[in-house]
């Protein structure tokens, strides 16, 4: 009942050892060895989250917003055409992966030279764009200390035919980018869905569709979504666009959507990459309409963007063509939130930046994004690498019947079971499963007792005192007589006729030994 | 006011004024007759179909279209999943039709308040349609509806709501004009196969296209310029039609509802929905609005002329009488009794003569239907299934299949529309019971009065693909139909009464684009065969029943409609016919008195005549203004005169 010794990257890191070391350095097992070594090899990566979403969903928007600078070209019409790999490192560098193999590197590349080859440019050139695979650009970012962050043109199922009509329109091949597509969303530990505002709970019917269609990869552990687009419901009869969308988020989510995201935020996308980037003449331009305009014209004037920018409007202080830009790039919520914070008394950039981020629902998504991808990325990759390994090894096994192959099959055979032995060692794993049963449905607990399961299985934090939902100043005393008491009740619900069995009765055992080590580690003395 | 709506409400005043002379006159038939086509012309309506995906801002184009704030409930969670239609009512009537799961064909009616609307029709009020909603009806004394208007909201559609596309795609057929809602997002893919689609059924009209796309939200944007340009290359590309041709409405419906509420002519500016109603308007006369006043107008001058003819024959033996001219009395005596024996004989052989034409006029649109089905089925043999793309994605083969088959039946139905109206004027001139007017013949032929009953194609051998005709629960009138597919199951229904001839075909379709969605199961299960010939082979097969069931569905509409259709011709031409020798009649019998009268008499009767035949007179100058106004009202464009002008022009 203990996860032996080290970090759980440690011990990945020595049963990936030891099963390659089990296999022979035979061809017909060159599949698999590679496997393990790639999986070994990457495993101390950071975790890869992948924006996934229709056409025009928000999601280079939202890269940007989330990446803290403009990376991704963005537009009113379709513009990703190649996938995008961002990632931390020391030093800035581009490198182009090439459909055809191999790879070119840009040393100190521009955002430019990026976009050049992402992007639908005004004189880019399909055929060029085409030949790519996917694009890798490490630089120095604090935001990505936690996670990788992958921008797609748009992703398979429900997704697919949007995009890959969005690419034919622009003379692009839509085979290859399916393909793509797939890869990527393999690559990916991690999927955020960026929904643009709901359109009818029908048409989150059909994400639970794509969710299903692709089986172990996104389970609600590891999605979360983003409800875009929040700023287009901005009108002057309704300013808080985010607390409508929060609304809107929670009913979805207890329509069902729990079921298949971890959590659903509203972002106000724009306005979070406004905050990214906003330049000093933008921030003088916002100055001068708050402090020089009257609020009440301002309101009235924003409200219509087709007429904000026009120069016509000749109440405002700043010049219609800057206006329309301004417009563009906020939109009616973030001018008309960004003049209040200017008249409320923020006085630089920076502040004001600061603040955009924090009210555009962005700094709430990213610290989401780092709480729990972060926090669980080791066990998330960890059962990415059990299912991709059991799955190769299947397919070795099935390529080596026969005498002949009788002892390299009883390696491969060794090195799976080091791997599945690694699922039955580690507590972690089955308490993200219990995590997943949850939301998927498959627990017949109360409600109550659904929440205190989760909680005790880590998934609001795994602190002693998260895990048992007790207050910071809970003294060990209180902590160790919370989990007997709770220990006592799970023992309770085993022993009652519909906990014993299935789903449910393999849930309360794993409540029951997250207790257990809990107890363990809070009095040390008691079990050694 | 639209131009419509003016010549249409002078139209309605010339039908008052001459059942008022009918009246007079005691000429019963040609009273009931124009009471008939005045309640025609008043009933009739211009049916807008407006289709888009959900959340493009439908709910709120047709609030501020309609200038009724709050009408159609603006909610997160609104999908409309049921068609709802607006029209004129004198008081405002929100009807709720319920099915009766006890009772498939029956309907439950039920009145509500505009206020609980939302209970029926948003997700959040009625979650999956728990309340089983069919169709709402909404009347409305909004006088942008009065003129017959008629507003069909349809549900949206989108990649798997395969039954809700179904039943939007059901009544486009039978739609004067389409108004696709788009908003400030680009158009993706499922917008566009919808959009081919419904290009196919409203390209089909003589009088041109009756596309119309409407770009809303523009107030969301800064600039318009990009989107409108990436929108309207899509449009181009879906349509076939140059850029500069497609029809593409910027609009705002926020700032027209702020000219609603606040009357700032700004606002309404910057909506641009003056651009709208003229497009949407001009493209109902096109349409629509003219075909109606043209027969509206026949009417009038055929009824017209009925009632002068016993007049001017009283007034020419009157004169007679005065002057002592013996022979000129006798002979205008003969010669009415002649006309009236001659109508009263008839000419037996027109019946017959009638019905042939008719039946060589369906079986010509049942080849013209079949031949097309034949060659969309050629056409997935020799091309699609040699495409290994479609081989692989059976959704976008299908998709493909019903684009091409709309476009082909809109072309019979089309056939069949314009045929039975042009038999029906041939025959009433054969009869000498078609107007004269000089400039009528320039409008189009008055179409075939709705066909009584309806018919039901298959229902009893094909429990698995209906259409069924409901009726009301309470008066047993028939107030729509639904079309069931799937086992029996009714997935989706359209509950509109198709307007005009070709309401059978408009039921194929609807059939045959129900039979495609039901067998698309064995489609997906046929692509994932290995080997390309499998594929092949096994789409080839999960489509072949329904190439045949479709083929079956056209041979029995064709069948069991018809002598329908003749019968409705010749019930037509036999009133008129009635009317004319009712006409006859009553010159005779007001011929041989004025013979017998003293002179004082006469003078009296001449000088009462002057009073009696003005108003008609006048009525006459009017009708035959109108005919000339109508004729100028929004001319037909018709592509390739359009073309064959532009290459006049080119030429030295």
């Amino acid at each position: 009942m203990t996860d032996g010794p080290g970090t759980l990257r440690d011990r990945v890191d020595a049963a990936l050892g030891q099963a390659i070391a089990y296999l022979p350095r035979d061809k017909t097992v060159a599949d698999l060895r590679h496997l393990l070594e790639d999986h070994r090899r990457r495993f101390p990566a950071p975790m890869r989250v992948a924006l996934v979403g229709r056409v025009s969903a928000g999601k280079s928007t939202l890269a940007n917003a989330l990446l803290g600078g403009r990376f991704a070209a963005t537009g009113r019409t379709e513009l990703t055409y190649n996938v995008n790999w961002f990632r931390n490192a020391a030093t800035a560098e581009l490198t182009i992966h090439y459909k055809a193999g191999g790879a070119e590197r840009v040393a100190q590349p521009t955002v430019e030279a990026l976009i050049a080859r992402t992007a639908r440019g005004r004189d880019g050139d399909p055929r060029f764009l085409a030949t790519i695979d996917y694009l890798e650009f490490a630089h120095p970012n604090a935001r990505l200390k936690a996670f990788d962050l992958i921008d797609t043109p748009g992703l398979e199922s429900v997704y697919v035919a949007d995009s890959a009509n969005a690419l034919r329109f622009l003379g692009l091949d839509e085979e290859g980018v399916r393909v793509t597509n797939a890869q990527h969303t393999e690559r990916a530990n991690a999927v955020v869905h960026v929904l643009p505002k709901p359109s009818s709970a029908r048409e989150y019917a059909l994400l639970g569709d794509f969710l299903s269609a692709a089986p172990g990869k996104t389970t609600p552990v590891k999605a979360v979504g983003a409800l875009t687009k929040i700023e287009d419901e901005w009108s002057p009869d309704q300013c808080d666009v985010m607390a409508a969308g929060r609304v809107l988020a929670k009913r979805l989510m207890d329509g069902g959507m729990n079921r298949k995201l971890y959590d659903l935020r509203p972002v106000a996308g724009l306005v979070g990459q406004a905050a990214a980037t906003l330049t000093t003449e933008e921030f003088d331009d916002l100055c001068a309409l708050a402090l020089r305009a009257d609020p009440a014209t301002l309101v009235r004037q924003v409200k219509y963007g087709n007429r904000f920018g026009r120069a016509d409007s000749r109440e405002l202080p700043v010049p219609p063509q800057r206006r329309g830009s301004l417009f563009d790039r906020l939109g009616a919520f973030g001018i008309t939130l960004s003049c209040d914070l200017i008249r409320g008394g923020v006085a630089d950039r920076d502040t004001l930046c600061g603040e955009l981020f924090e009210r555009s629902g962005l700094a709430a998504f990213h610290r989401l994004l780092v709480d729990h991808f972060g926090a669980r990325a080791d066990l998330i990759k960890l059962q990415d690498v059990i299912a991709d390994v059991e799955a190769q090894a299947e397919k070795s096994v099935a390529a080596l019947r026969g005498p002949a192959g009788a002892r390299t099959r009883i390696a491969v055979e060794r090195a799976r079971a080091e791997m599945i032995q690694m699922a039955y060692r580690e507590r972690g794993l089955d308490e993200l499963d219990v995590v997943h049963k949850y939301y998927a449905g498959e627990l017949s607990f109360s409600e109550t007792d659904a929440q205190e399961a989760l909680r005790i299985v880590g998934e609001h934090g795994t602190s002693p005192r998260q895990r048992l939902g007790l207050p910071p100043i809970a003294s060990t005393a209180e902590l160790i007589a919370s989990a007997h008491r709770a220990r006592r009740h799970w023992a309770m619900l085993i022993d009652s006729p519909d906990g014993r069995g299935g789903a449910t009765g393999g849930a309360c055992r794993v409540v029951q030994r997250s207790l257990d080590a809990l107890i363990e580690e809070l009095s040390p003395s008691v079990s050694r | 006011m639209s131009a419509y709506d003016a010549l249409r409400q002078e139209a309605l005043s010339l039908f008052g004024e001459l059942a008022a002379a009918a009246e007079q006159s005691a000429a019963a038939k040609t009273r009931r007759r124009l009471e008939d086509a005045r309640r025609q012309l008043a009933d009739a309506r211009l049916m807008v179909v407006v289709c888009g995906e959900f959340k493009r801002g439908k709910s709120s184009l047709l609030n501020a279209l309609l200038e009724e704030s709050g009408l159609f409930p603006v909610d997160n969670y609104y999908a409309t999943s049921l068609t709802t239609s607006v029209m004129y009512g004198p008081e405002e009537d929100i009807t709720v039709r319920l099915a009766d799961p006890e009772a498939p064909d029956e309907v439950e009616e039920r009145h509500v308040e505009r206020a609980d609307l939302a209970q029926y029709v948003t997700e959040s009020g009625n979650p999956d349609n728990a309340k089983n909603v069919q169709h709402v009806s909404i009347e409305l004394p909004n006088p942008r509806l009065a003129s017959g208007l008629m507003l069909v909201d349809t549900p949206g559609f989108g990649g798997t709501f395969a039954a809700h596309t179904a039943a939007t795609r059901a009544i486009l057929p039978g739609a004067h004009a389409i108004v696709f809602v788009v908003d400030k997002e680009p158009m993706n893919e499922s917008e566009r196969r919808f959009l081919r689609e419904a290009a196919r059924a409203a390209g089909a009209g003589r009088d041109g296209d009756a596309l119309i796309c409407v770009l809303t939200k523009i107030d969301l944007l800064s600039d318009t310029a990009e989107i409108i340009a990436n929108t309207r290359a899509k449009l181009a590309a879906d349509t076939g039609l140059p850029e500069d041709r497609v029809t593409l409405v910027p609009v705002s419906s926020r700032a027209k509802l702020d000219y609603v509420a606040g009357g700032d002519e700004e606002d309404l500016r910057d909506s641009n929905f003056a651009e709208l109603e003229r497009v949407l308007w001009s493209t109902l006369a096109r349409r629509q609005a003219r075909v109606l006043l043209s027969a509206a107008l026949t009417d009038l001058d055929l009824s017209a002329r009925a009632l002068l003819e016993p007049l001017e024959a009283e007034d020419e033996a009157l004169r007679a009488r005065l002057t002592d001219d013996a022979p000129g009395l006798e002979s205008a005596l003969a010669g009415r009794r002649d006309r009236v024996s001659e109508l009263e004989t008839g000419d037996p052989g027109w019946r017959d003569n009638l019905y042939n034409q008719v039946l060589s006029l369906a079986t010509k649109v049942q080849e013209t239907a079949l031949f097309g089905i034949d060659a969309v089925w050629k056409r997935l043999d020799e091309k699609y299934l040699d495409d290994d793309e479609l081989l692989d994605d059976p959704v976008r083969l299908v998709g493909l299949l019903r684009e091409d088959l709309v476009g082909e039946l809109a072309k019979a139905k089309r056939e069949l529309d314009e045929g039975a109206a042009g038999l029906q004027r041939r025959f009433a001139r054969i009869n000498a019971v078609d107007s004269d007017l000089p400039g009528i013949r320039a409008l189009p032929d008055p179409p075939v009065p709705e066909v009584p009953a309806l018919p039901r194609p298959r229902a009893a051998d094909q429990p698995s693909e209906i259409v069924r005709v409901w009726k009301s629960k309470k008066t047993g009138a028939r107030i729509g139909m639904s079309i069931g597919m799937a086992a029996g199951r009714t997935v989706f229904t359209v509950t509109l009464p198709i307007p005009g001839a070709g309401s059978w075909l408009g039921m194929g379709i609807g059939g045959a684009l129900g039979g495609l969605v039901g067998s698309a199961v064995d489609l997906v299960a046929a692509a994932r065969t290995v080997t390309r010939e499998m594929k092949q082979n096994e789409l080839r097969k999960a489509l072949k029943p329904w190439y045949t069931r479709q083929r079956n569905e056209i041979k029995d509409c064709v069948h069991s409609s018809w002598q329908e259709f003749a019968t409705a011709i010749a019930a037509e031409v036999d009133s008129r016919l009635a009317q004319a020798l009712d006409s006859a009649q009553d010159a005779a019998r007001r011929v041989d008195l004025a013979g017998r009268c003293t002179a004082d008499e006469a003078r009296t009767r001449q000088a009462e005549l002057v009073v009696e035949r003005t108003p008609i007179d006048r009525a006459l100058g009017q009708i035959a203004g109108l005919v000339q106004a109508v004729g100028e009202f929004a001319p037909p464009r018709r592509v390739d005169e359009d073309e064959s002008a532009q290459r006049e022009e080119r030429k030295p």
